[in-house]
């Protein structure tokens, strides 16, 4: 596949696997941008094996949520950051009420455990199915709502 | 609380991305570089490949040219040297098991490094 046809099949997909991105990243957009960039350059590569068994979109997040994973489980660092947590990081004004309006929704979903806060994130954010869903986080349909049920109950009791 | 309440928060709070218009610029210039590494990576295994049938090709031809050769122009073959020969045995029967042993390290130790070798780009 060449890349001008799969930058056309991923135009419409891109927006919503970088908010999904975005949230499960707590807000930080420039680590969002980074991991979905990433996720993209593999599905491309993997492109050849695609075999149309779920939906491309399905495919993509999947990736998308595999490389996050990735990201998180690579060791930190050892540095000191001087700057503020990523759902504090605020680059201008319009940025700053944006970032404000979220930090309460990134820190509640940052304290549910990773497959909880996917599943919601997907859910609610992505308007996706729960078989799309349980395709996505490879685990069957009847755990993602069990993942939905506790992490709604567990965003109630933080956010509202 | 009710439980669509929590539902309803959700649904109007979605996290909005920052507008980026080189989002996909970046993307189709790092699979381009892809591109170019895998296209790399196939020229050389392409090479490596062409290299093996030469050295096959030219090994079977001169194997059939020494065997022409031989058959052509036979000689008797000296018999001269039966004392180096059953040195050559006698020592081996002497040491038959550090040879063996000395054999055997060798070829795991081949093997490992065979297994263990990366491939470089």
């Amino acid at each position: 596949m060449s890349p001008e046809r799969f930058i056309d099949l991923i135009r419409n997909e891109q927006e919503s696997l970088r908010r999904f991105l975005l949230a499960l990243c707590g807000g930080d957009d420039d680590l969002a941008d980074d991991i979905a960039q990433d996720a993209l350059v593999r599905a491309y590569v993997a492109s050849g094996s695609f075999l149309g068994l779920s939906k491309f979109s399905t495919w993509l997040f999947r990736i998308a949520y595999n490389c996050y994973i990735d990201h998180r489980r690579k060791p930190e660092p050892d540095l000191i950051s001087v700057e503020s947590p990523p759902a504090l990081n605020i680059h201008s004004e319009d940025e700053a009420d944006l970032t404000f309006r979220y930090q309460k929704l990134y820190l509640a979903l940052e304290s549910l455990p990773e497959k909880e806060k996917a599943a919601i994130m997907l859910h609610y954010f992505e308007d996706l199915s729960i078989k799309d869903i349980a395709a996505i986080l490879q685990i069957p349909a009847g755990t993602v709502k069990y993942h939905l049920s506790i992490g709604r109950n567990h965003l109630r009791d933080k956010l509202l | 609380m009710k439980e669509n309440d929590i539902d309803s928060y959700l649904r109007a709070n979605r996290p909005q991305i920052k507008d980026n218009p080189t989002f996909l610029l970046e993307v189709e210039q790092k699979m381009r570089a892809v591109d170019g590494i895998k296209k790399e990576v196939d020229r050389q295994r392409k090479r490596g490949r062409l290299t093996m049938t030469v050295v096959f090709v030219a090994g079977i031809i001169l194997g059939a040219i020494a065997l022409a050769l031989a058959l052509a122009f036979p000689t008797e073959p000296k018999l001269t040297d039966v004392s180096l020969l059953s040195q050559l045995k006698d020592y081996f029967e002497a040491h038959a098991e550090a040879l063996l042993v000395s054999v055997a390290f060798g070829a795991s130790f081949i093997s490992i490094a065979l297994g263990t070798r990366k491939e470089s780009l």
